[in-house]
């Protein structure tokens, strides 16, 4: 018999918002939690069981999960990640995302561990979750504000200069597919287009306010697990650096590996000329006013706030970006401006658009332009030659309102591409339907990660990123991730195994609420699921070995799997690399030459798929396989629809 | 009472380790401490110490029965705050005299 009162390290309840018919309700969270660990576990069982297969990702009868980790409000590293979860655009099947701030810790401390949004609101509204009062109010003044406008009128309208909010911008409003929630100002829940999911319910934001408590099972073993896990950093080679300029301290490496996309991948290289001139660090160096750190960041933070007080967009003050904004936008779209890497992220983050699905689709429209594939008849006049910081400007502006090529390109690369066809869609550089950012050739554990993502083209559920990072520990990664070549990216062996650790160690990360750059996702010397093992027992009381959490982010990987298969026609062919990056050999650079070799691809494919328990013909699981991990009634719904082997 | 702390990311840590240590759960509405911004409203952070009940949290005795304050010790900034708290007990200790 479940006791559904005590529970520890999670808040306990569920909260169920319908938006159509305006009922509000809570479960307990025990329900799900011991066998679908944390925010994207329970939130993939929900949507799982309850999205019929009929159900259309902008139909009020999808739902959208924000999930909050059972370690987030406490003092574990980097537990600051809130979840989102839903059956999302870009993909057409499962959507999953995650994002640093504040509001998850807020929505826990007010008592619930996920908040599950139905149906449709009749017009404009946000959520107020303030301890138990839950309201659905008027949004009427809000709509059509950017979210950073947003975030000022609601601070203004409560009165309350720290007031956390996750609000939608024009291009959630618009069904951007690649739109994406904000967090306050500066923090996305990127890919996947979440924010237009949440558009399409009429939900402009979340506010959220907690004045409740976090109980933990065994205090003491908790307090010395995480004191142990901090004590890890010390180790870390790169801290001072991560500490100072986030992950924009790895360009050096990057450009010496091949990891930087170049003119939509293109070229994997930047010019060696222009590697002077955008070396963001200087531009943190000039322009730094403040730090910027999240709760619980073993390195005391990665951020800054930066004004910009010359050039051309001088008076602009916002967060720093990271690497995924410098590669997928200033770098692919080959703009030399220095600062324009802070003003395409702010105007991302205003609009609500996700950088990737702004890259992705800029890239490949610029790349069509230069080969002459399209031209100003297409693009509303405006010439889109690579470096034109101004023309990507006002594309990321017209994406989000749908204007004119910009609701073309509002659709993400891959349908963009469809749409212009004339043999544009080689250039359209997408897994799954989902823009890709970063280079796959040359980094194969990457690659396999990447291509193999059930969310399409993402690298926060698999993909290894250490391959092309400074201060790689060859020895201690050997020993976490269990293979003998971690340091040899180039190579096809052990990297199906790099990459199942990987789809444990990032969806535990991704359960609990936990930043991956805290982990040994980023550097084998930090916390593991050893750590996490030891830190989840002590705090929900509930024994829990590494085995365990191996079981467990399984089960999720499974059922995401099934998930798509249910919504989707994805099988081994979505799981390939794109035909670029299968068909040309790096152009430039230390790997100048160096090709995928198909048929190994294929090899460390099949060997992904033994792995699993998944078919090598069609990549769909085996009963057996299922079955192993409790998971009897998802092989029967495979089989109904012939999608099990 | 308030206090600049130039090198503060906000990240509000020391908030749920203060409620931590005081009361054995996760609860920052009760900490000692809370991380505010600044009065100016640019970038950046203040420190505020909670000296009296009206202020909504636990006053801050400086962890007196422990060798470091909790929030000290999980602040990545640690001087800095080691600094604030010892300015705010010695603040306190002259009040406390001159009663």
């Amino acid at each position: 018999m479940i006791n559904e009162e005590e529970i520890f390290g999670y808040a306990g309840k569920i909260l169920r918002v319908n938006l159509g018919n305006g009922r509000i309700a809570t479960e307990p969270t025990i329900r799900y939690a011991r066998e679908w660990l944390g925010a994207s576990g329970i939130a993939v069982k929900i949507l799982y069981d309850e999205l019929r297969s009929w159900v259309t990702p902008y139909d009020p009868a999808n739902k959208l999960i924000f999930g909050v980790g059972p370690l987030i409000g406490t003092t574990a590293f980097g537990a600051n990640k809130l979840s989102v979860s839903t059956l999302g655009p870009m993909t057409g099947g499962w959507a999953s995302s995650h994002s640093d701030s504040y509001v998850g810790g807020q929505i826990k401390y007010a008592g619930y561990d996920a908040i599950v949004l139905e149906g449709k609101a009749h017009s404009p509204v946000y959520l107020w979750i303030h301890d138990d009062t839950v309201e659905i109010r008027d949004a009427s003044h809000l709509w059509g504000k950017t979210t950073w406008e947003t975030l000022d009128l609601l601070r203004k309208d409560f009165n309350d200069p720290k007031l956390h909010i996750a609000s939608i911008g024009p291009a959630g409003e618009s069904l951007v597919r690649g739109a994406c929630i904000i967090q306050d100002k500066g923090r996305a829940f990127g890919r996947c287009g979440t924010g237009a999911i949440m558009g399409s319910k009429n939900l402009k934001a979340i506010v959220a306010k907690g004045t409740g408590g976090i109980k933990v099972a065994d205090p003491k073993r908790f307090q010395k697990a995480a004191s142990q896990c901090r004590s890890m950093f010390k180790n870390v080679k790169t801290r001072d650096s991560f500490y100072k300029y986030g992950l924009l301290s790895i360009l050096p490496r990057k450009q010496e590996v091949c990891g930087v996309n170049y003119k939509n991948f293109q070229e994997c290289c930047i010019p060696d000329d222009m590697l002077d001139v955008v070396d963001p660090k200087k531009t943190i160096d000039k322009y730094e006013v403040a730090h910027q750190s999240y709760p619980g960041c073993g390195y005391g933070g990665c951020s800054r706030i930066l004004h910009i007080t010359e050039g051309p967009y001088a008076g602009l003050v916002t967060e720093t970006n990271q690497w995924e904004t410098f590669s997928t936008l200033h770098t692919r779209l080959a703009v030399r401006e220095p600062t324009f890497m802070l003003k395409a992220q702010a105007l991302c983050n205003q609009m609500g658009l996700d950088v990737d699905a702004a890259g992705g689709a800029i890239g490949w429209a610029m790349e069509c332009y230069q080969r002459g594939i399209i031209d100003e008849r297409d693009t509303d006049g405006v010439p889109l030659n690579w470096g034109d910081a101004d023309a990507a400007l006002e594309f990321i502006r017209k994406m989000a309102y749908r204007e004119g090529f910009g609701d073309i390109l509002a659709e993400g690369c891959a349908r963009a591409a469809d749409i212009i066809d004339r043999g544009s869609s080689y250039y359209a550089m997408h897994i799954k339907g989902q823009d890709l950012y970063e280079p796959c050739r040359g980094c194969l554990g990457w690659c396999l990660g990447t291509a193999t993502s059930t969310r399409g083209g993402g690298h926060t559920t698999g993909a290894p990123v250490f391959e092309t990072v400074p201060g790689l520990d060859v020895e201690k990664t050997r020993e976490v991730y269990g293979v003998d070549n971690p340091d040899k990216p180039q190579e096809y062996e052990g990297k199906a195994k790099l990459v199942y650790y990987g789809e444990v160690l990032q969806r535990i990360n991704n359960s609990f609420g936990v930043c991956h750059y805290n982990t040994a996702y980023y550097d084998a010397n930090l916390p593991s699921l050893t750590e996490h093992a030891e830190l989840y027992s002590a705090l929900t009381g509930w024994e829990t070995s590494v085995e365990d959490l191996r079981r467990l982010a399984m089960r999720q990987l499974n059922v995401e799997k099934a998930f798509n298969l249910r919504f989707t026609d994805f099988d081994r062919k979505d799981d390939m690399p794109t035909p670029r990056d299968m068909n040309e050999p790096i152009p430039s650079g230390t790997l100048a030459g160096w090709k995928i070799d198909e048929e190994q691809y294929n090899k460390m494919l099949d060997e992904y798929y033994d792995l699993h328990g998944w078919d090598r013909e069609t990549s769909y699981p085996t009963r057996k396989a299922l079955s192993d991990l409790g998971l009897k009634e998802v092989a029967d719904d495979l089989e109904k629809i012939g999608k099990l082997r | 009472m308030t206090f600049d702390m130039p090198g503060c990311g906000g990240c509000c840590t020391c908030e749920i380790a203060c409620s931590f240590r005081h009361t054995g759960v996760f609860k920052p509405s009760v900490s000692s401490i809370k991380i505010i911004n600044r009065e100016d409203n640019e970038p950046g952070f203040r420190v505020l110490i909670v000296d009296s009940e009206e202020e909504g949290g636990i006053v801050c005795d400086g962890c007196k029965d422990y060798e470091e304050p909790f929030c000290v010790e999980i602040c990545h900034k640690k001087e800095d705050l080691q600094k604030i708290i010892k300015e705010y007990l010695n603040a306190r200790e002259q009040e406390a005299k001159g009663r």
